[in-house]
């Protein structure tokens, strides 16, 4: 047992003034202080491009093992007879995807025709996601461009126009961005053929759904309708494609974000904030 | 080197789930991290299994809560207050305990992560950001069912024959 040592009394005074001074480097970058700001962008890309080389054995480990489960699987299939059924059943499913698809992209090139936003028309930068994290407050991603490339607090993060996010912080080299799922992130859109206008939220209970706010008390929705952005007080540019509308049974709706999860290892930002 | 390992273990695997915390590891579609904060398990059970670790004097402690707070976007020094918290009550129930007692360094760690997790709540409102309050119950309640499985790696199998 320990008593009253040199060494406690030390720990103890160090204790203190460690918890003494996150408080007060809490509320420095809470204050956003103009001379902090470049120190705080400094020490964020040092941290960040270390740990994109620190994480990167980790990330070798685990890309070689899911190639070797991969491989594994493969050759495992292999070993297994073709079930012709299973193939039918597939190209009839692609041929289904396929109409689908045309389609889709018909709808699609109405909608664009009738809201007449083909023509991008803001510029646009192509980034890397370095870093994905999600913790119980938000899901973060940090890309491989800043300040210095001309990124501001609020541009857009879309991918093949479909909005992915925005970003909320910037540093010299790199940027964090919050996704549109987040409860944080408030997107103002207009949804279907009526141009009903509301804001779009994270939904606190499912990652896949969005909530929107303010609608009009007398909307009504199709099935399939879709969620773009809009240009309210130049907060996002307009057009964007955000989500989709999915009537269910019970006469009430889901409104889906359009982003696929999986493919968020290149991004673009449409620089816009002013 | 061992002795070089031991002095340093505790940072040097703090450090490395910090960054593992950013691999794409997901369970249910969540990263790990979501679940529970093995941050703060470590942070208590190294402390509880060694008395006189005291992490560079508190230095690498609060050197790997910024490396935290960047890679998760959080305002400097919101992850140094919680593990501060948790590495002094873990201090304060080392230099009092007469010997290891599982029940009792669990109660204190539970004791540690509500004045943590209190805390963390508090900040995040501070810095006007809307929480989902069940998402820290969530992974309040996850830390604290596994710290027995940790305890058990931690206390059994690394640091038994360390030096007390």
């Amino acid at each position: 047992m320990k008593f009253a040592s040199s060494t406690n009394v030390d720990v103890k005074k160090n204790i203190f003034i460690f918890i003494l001074l996150s408080f007060i480097l809490f509320f420095l970058d809470r204050s956003n202080n103009k001379y902090l700001k470049n120190i705080r962008f400094i020490i964020n890309d040092t941290i960040i491009y270390s740990s994109v080389i620190l994480k990167s054995p980790f990330n070798f480990i685990l890309q070689t093992s899911k190639s070797v489960t991969d491989s594994f699987n493969f050759f495992f299939q292999k070993e297994n007879t073709v079930d012709i059924n299973k193939l039918i059943n597939l190209e009839n499913e692609n041929q289904r995807l396929k109409n689908e698809n045309i389609s889709l992209t018909l709808q699609l090139e109405n909608l664009k025709k009738i809201s007449e936003e083909e023509v991008y028309e803001y510029e646009t930068l192509q980034v890397k996601v370095l870093l994905y994290k999600s913790n119980i407050l938000h899901e973060t991603i940090i890309i491989n461009k800043g300040k210095d490339h001309g990124i501001k607090v609020g541009d857009p993060l879309v991918k093949n126009n479909i909005l992915v996010g925005k970003i909320f912080k910037t540093n010299f080299n790199s940027s964090h961005g919050i996704l549109i799922t987040n409860i944080n992130s408030r997107i103002p859109v207009r949804i279907g053929k009526k141009n009903y206008k509301a804001i779009v939220v994270g939904n606190p209970k499912s990652e896949k759904q969005l909530n929107l706010e303010f609608l009009p008390k007398e909307y009504i929705f199709e099935d399939g309708d879709i969620i773009y952005t809009t240009n309210i007080e130049n907060i996002m540019p307009d057009g964007i494609l955000v989500g989709q509308i999915k009537l269910t049974n019970d006469g009430d709706f889901e409104a889906k974000p359009l982003y696929d999860f999986s493919q968020l290892d290149y991004l673009t930002v449409v620089r816009f904030a002013k | 080197m061992i002795s070089f390992l031991y002095k340093y273990i505790a940072s040097i695997v703090l450090l490395i789930t910090v960054l593992i915390g950013s691999l794409n590891v997901e369970i249910l579609g969540k990263q790990l991290s979501y679940y529970f904060n093995l941050q703060l398990i470590l942070i208590f059970l190294f402390k509880i299994s060694n008395p006189n670790l005291n992490f560079g004097s508190g230095v690498y402690l609060f050197l790997i809560s910024i490396i935290n707070d960047t890679l998760n976007g959080l305002f400097f020094g919101t992850s140094g207050i919680l593990y501060f918290i948790v590495f002094s009550v873990a201090a304060f129930h080392s230099s009092i305990k007469l010997r290891s007692m599982f029940l009792s360094e669990w109660v204190s760690f539970g004791i540690s992560l509500l004045i943590a997790y209190t805390v963390f709540f508090g900040l995040i409102k501070l810095s006007g950001e809307d929480i989902i309050f069940f998402n820290i119950v969530v992974n309040f309640i996850l830390t604290l069912v596994g710290y027995p499985v940790f305890w058990l790696l931690i206390e059994n199998l690394f640091l038994k024959n360390v030096n007390r």
